[in-house]
Parts: structure tokens; sequence; C-alpha cells
């Protein structure tokens, strides 16, 4: 847990931050949100160090900060710094491991760790260890930034816009993933984010920056339901329903999907499914495969002849996958309801667009 | 067909190129240092001369000596001039670096010739003074190459090195210097090749050295030994040139990694 009391920052005559009051609970991601220049970056630098404060008290499980040894502290402090700023000269793993280096773990047990960490954030050791920075695209560059955080699996991880230079497709998936490590890992992390929709998918906990200050300190879902004041209310702009999908994810809120095996004659299924002509197709391992519409097709063929075929990857979202990006896809696609599929295409359920009616009006209802 | 050749070989033995250089800098030089070779070579520049190379000292010393003033007066100048510009970069030194880079400048603005005339009423004739006038000549390209160098780092992978928890050595030997070591290898690639030349007006003094037979070859107006003095200097400086060029391109380059 770091508490962080009545801190001031001053840049000579600039207030930088001033009546900070704030704690980020243990292996909880808090999310600080405000607009350009708020301090935000400043409010993240004082908790390792980089930035003394000119007033108050930071504290790391009720240890007073400054009783630490700066190089220490920030050894055992993941950081994603903004912008990355991966060492240039380094192949990536040793970028990985600087902080283990620093720390003199055992060769074995850097390169254990580093092959490790590059599955962790989804990429192929054998590919990316030697490369180097300026060979890497924007979102491969900050996986790399995030595993160098976490080489040395320290509790706390401070991230500094650490999704920030990636396109929204790739944000989206990041974010996933992100979500699934921290389920994981279960770090305190300080998380800051430009990007509203990013903050409500991924916070615990939102504290919301303006001018140096903190306006609202809340969970997402609190902020969303009860704004403090109108700048929060504009801040969260009109759309706060649908933001409030981003909260749930797809696996809490999937049904079992009627589906069929690729394999069987149309016509030896067709009584069984005669309320639900709509049918997943499946391999014998469950694998997703299609489509069929039972109303259209031929009954004398099998369903493999019939269906209609998914790629891998278009028509379907993980079960990590928020609502509101099941929604978005099924208004995209023009359909009613979409499959939700593990990371081996394994047909795990399905979301409708009814059932997403129904959870917002339970939540209305609240 | 040969360049051919030579790319496939890449693979099993990189540097081919280098080695095939290197040995047709080492046969040379083989010619230089040999008396009786390099005469065979300038004889026909020596229009009837008996004497064809200079007579008080053989080619061997006359290298060495040019040798040492270089690599000495360039040893002490990356010491000072690195020296000096890590210090210049230090948050304590940075009031300093103004007075620093003016020093600096100055030191080059004097011609060498002047630097030798003041120097040596202090230090006396011979080896000392030349070896001053050129430590003050390379200092300037070495310090600002490590200033510019250093200066150039991004402001992302310093915060991020001391985020990580580097200690200050650890920041300026892990990151800094490994970083700017290309450009400070090409302020001191400068500085030798400037002071190979610079070296011969050492004769002047008595200091020995490669300027020996060219002021004799001018008294004498023989141009064989002019032109053992001026091919001998210019071959050194060339490869001063190729050697630091060979060790510019281990270092780590900002654009691109992939050659
Ligand atoms: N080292 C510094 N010296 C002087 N002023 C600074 C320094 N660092 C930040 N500031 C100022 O402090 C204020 C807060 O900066 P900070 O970097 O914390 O903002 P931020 O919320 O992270 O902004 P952004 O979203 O653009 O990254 C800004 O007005 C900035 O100009
Ligand atoms: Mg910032």
């Amino acid at each position: 847990m770091i508490q962080l009391r009545e801190i001031e920052k001053y840049y000579g005559e600039l207030k930088a931050v001033s009546n900070l009051n704030v704690t980020f609970p243990k292996g909880q991601i808090s999310v600080i949100i405000g607009p350009s220049g708020c301090g935000k970056t400043t409010t993240l630098k004082m908790i390792n160090l980089m930035v003394k404060p000119t007033h108050g008290k930071i504290t790391i499980d009720s240890k007073d900060i400054n009783k630490f040894h700066p190089e220490k502290l920030r050894r055992s402090i993941g950081y994603v710094i903004q912008n990355i700023g991966l060492f240039p000269h380094m192949s990536v793993s040793n970028n990985i491991s600087v902080v283990p280096r620093l720390l003199k773990w055992s060769k074995h047990k850097i390169r254990e760790r580093t092959n490790e960490l590059l599955e962790l954030v989804g990429l192929d050791s054998k590919i990316y260890l030697e490369k180097y920075p300026n060979q890497l695209s924007g979102g491969e560059a900050q996986r790399i930034g995030v595993a160098r955080a976490l080489a040395a699996d320290p509790s706390i991880l401070l991230m500094d816009e650490p999704f920030g230079a990636v396109d929204p497709l790739t944000r989206e998936i990041l974010q996933t993933e992100f979500l699934e490590i921290q389920n994981r890992v279960k770090k305190t992390i300080v998380f800051i984010t430009h990007d509203l929709d990013e903050a409500i998918k991924l916070a615990d906990k939102l504290i919301i920056m303006k001018d140096g200050k903190i306006i609202q300190d809340d969970s997402p879902d609190r902020i969303l339901t009860e704004p403090k004041n109108q700048f929060i209310r504009d801040f969260i702009g009109t759309d706060r329903a649908l933001k409030r999908l981003l909260r749930l994810t797809s696996r809490d809120h999937m049904h079992d999907a009627h589906h069929v095996d690729e394999n069987e004659r149309v016509d030896e299924i067709v009584s069984k499914f005669a309320e639900h002509p709509f049918l997943w197709v499946t391999d014998s391992r469950g694998v997703l495969k299609g489509w069929i519409n039972l109303r259209k097709a031929d009954h004398k063929k099998s369903v493999s002849d019939e269906m209609t075929l998914i790629q891998p990857n278009t028509l379907s979202i993980s079960p990590m996958n928020t609502l509101r990006d099941a929604l978005s896809k099924m208004i995209g696609e023009g359909i009613r309801s979409i499959p939700i599929v593990d990371r081996e295409h394994r047909l795990q359920g399905e979301v409708t667009l009814e059932g997403i009616q129904e959870v917002v009006n339970r939540q209305n209802q609240i | 067909m040969m360049i051919h050749w030579l790319k496939r070989e890449h693979r099993f033995f990189p540097h081919i190129n280098e080695f095939i250089q290197l040995t047709l800098f080492c046969l040379i030089f083989f010619v230089i240092i040999n008396d009786s070779m390099f005469s065979f070579f300038l004889e026909p520049f020596s229009m009837g001369r008996d004497v064809i190379l200079y007579q008080r000292a053989n080619q061997i010393e006359l290298v060495a000596d040019h040798c040492a003033l270089v690599v000495l007066s360039t040893v002490a100048a990356i010491l000072t001039g690195v020296g000096l510009g890590i210090f210049a970069t230090r948050k304590m030194g940075q009031d300093f670096e103004p007075l620093i880079q003016s020093i600096s400048s100055l030191s080059q603005t004097f011609p060498p010739v002047a630097v030798l005339a003041l120097t040596v009423p202090a230090v006396g004739f011979g080896f000392t003074p030349t070896l001053i006038a050129l430590f003050l000549f390379s200092l300037l390209p070495i310090l600002n190459n490590t200033i510019i160098g250093i200066r150039s780092i991004s402001l992302e992978v310093l915060e991020a090195a001391v985020g990580m928890g580097m200690t200050k050595m650890q920041v300026l030997f892990q990151i800094e210097l490994p970083l700017s070591a290309r450009i400070i290898s090409a302020g001191v690639r400068t500085a030798v090749v400037i002071n190979v030349g610079t070296a011969t007006i050492g004769a002047l003094v008595g200091a020995g050295g490669l300027g020996a037979p060219i002021l004799s070859g001018l008294e004498q107006n023989n141009p064989a030994m002019i032109i053992q003095g001026a091919f001998s200097a210019g071959f050194i400086a060339l490869f001063f040139d190729w050697f630091f060029s060979c060790i510019e391109k281990r270092f780590y380059i900002s654009e691109n990694k992939n050659d």
C-alpha cells in the first residue's frame, strides 16, 4: 500500500501538485487520469524518489520512503516511463534484464526470467531476444517496456502511459493482456493514462486530477454513477451507460452457446434445434469453425458443407474483452450475438444483444 | 564475381574486408620502415643525387618518434578531454561548461607554431614542447564530441536508467559512455589525423619525427627526402583514420543496427 499525505511539489514558482492525499491499495490497479500538465507524472515520480516533494510524506507499507536508499527503492519498484525509453544500444534481452543485472542475479536465472517475461508479454523469445529497440514496432517496444519493469518481480509497478504510443486496436489487446497478467500477479499498480476508456476498463480505483489537485478519487463505477461536480461530468461525457460496459467482461456475462459438431448431418440435428435454427459450428475439439442457419441449409448435406466459415480472430472475442467490445463488434458486423473463444479458439459461450440490454436494465435499477 | 565471393564469405568470416585492408597496410608499412627498400622506390625523385634518404636517422626511428608524439599527445588528450567532458555534463560541473569550452576552443585558435614558440622558452627544445602543442590541439575535438555525445542522449533513456535504479556511475558507464562512444571516437579520429600532420612541425624545434626529412629535403632541395617524410606521414594518417573507423563501427550507431 502506498500512501501520499499532504504532498506538494513546486518547480521554482510553478506549483505542479498540491494537497495530494491519496492511497494506492495493495494488489490493485489505481489509475490516474487528467488533462496534460495536471501533475500525473510528477505524482508518479515522487513515489520512486525521482522527484522530491516540497512538502508532505509518502509511505510504502507504512514506511517513509525517505528511509530507503533511492537506488535500492527504485530497483524494487517496476517503472514504465512515459515514451518507453528502451536503451537503444542494448538488445531486447539486455533491456529486460537491466534490473536483475543490477541486482546481480546469476546468468542462468536471468536467462530463464527473460524468456519467461517475453512469453508473459506475448512475444516469441526466439525472435525477439536478440533484436534491438529500433527494430521493434511501437506495440512491441511497449511490451518490452512492461517486461523490463516486471523483470525483478517487484510488488509495485508505476506505469506512465504504458500503452500511449499504439493504435487503438493494439492498445485494446495490450490492455486485455495486461488485465490477464494482473489477475495472475496481483501487483500494486499506479497507472497513468490520457484515455478515459482505458482508465475505466483497467481501474480498481480511479483518480481524476486537474491543475495539480485530485478532483475525485473513487471506484470507476461510483465516479460514473455519482460524478462529484460539473468538471467530472464533462470529463466522463454523456455516454456513461456505454462507459459502464467497459467494466464488465464477456466472461462474466456470457451464456452457453448453441453449437453443433461440423461432422453432423443437417437432417439429424434439425429437429433437435428447431427452436434455435442459428448455430455455431465447432470441430471435434470444440474449436469454432463457423456458423450455420438450419432454416436455409440443405438437409441432405453435412454441417461442414453448409456452414459459413469464420476466420480465427475476426468474428469472435476473448473472455477478457469487455461488453463494450462485444457490443461495438456486434453493431459493426450487424449481428445479434457474438461467440466467445479462448486462446486456442475453442468456443466458450456467446454474448447477445438481448443479454447486454438486460445487464444495462439491471444496472439502471440499482 | 569477386564481390559475390566476398559477400558469401562474410557469414563465416565477418571481418574479411578489414583483414585484407590490414594486410595491405602492413605491406606498405614494411616498405616504409625498410630503408633500402624505401630508397629504391624514392630513387627516381632524387634528381641524380647520391643522397636519397635522410641521413641522421633511419626510417624506423623517424616513424617511431612520430608515432610516439602522436600517440602520447592523443592519449593525454583523450584522458583530459573525455574527463573534462564528463565533468562538464555532470550536475556539479554544469557551471564550468562555458569556461571549459572557451578554454579548449582558445587552444585550438592558436596556430601550433605559435604554441611551439611559446612553450619552447618554458620547457626547452625537443620532444616536450611539441607534445604540449599537439595535446592542446587535439583537446578540442575530443572534448567537444564528448559533450555533444553525452548531451545528445535522449531524456527518456536517462530517466529510464535512473528509474531502473542505476547509480550515477552505472548510468555513466552503462548508458552515457556506450551511447556516446561513437561520437567520441569520431572526435579522437579527427584529432589523431590532424596530429599526424601537425607533428611534422615538431622538427622545427628538434623533436625528431617525419618532419625532419621534410625540413632537410627543403633545405637541400631534395624532393626524395621531402617525399620520404610526407609520404610516411600521410600513410600513418591514413592508417590511424582506417583504424579508428574500424573501432567506430563496433560502437552503437543511432540509425541502424543491421550492418
Ligand atoms: N523538471 C521540471 N521542471 C520544471 N517544471 C516541470 C518539471 N517537470 C514537470 N514540470 C511542470 O509541472 C507540471 C506537471 O507536469 P507533469 O509532467 O507531472 O504533467 P503530466 O500530468 O504528466 O502531463 P502529461 O499528461 O502531458 O504527461 C507541468 O506544468 C510541467 O510543465
Ligand atoms: Mg506525464
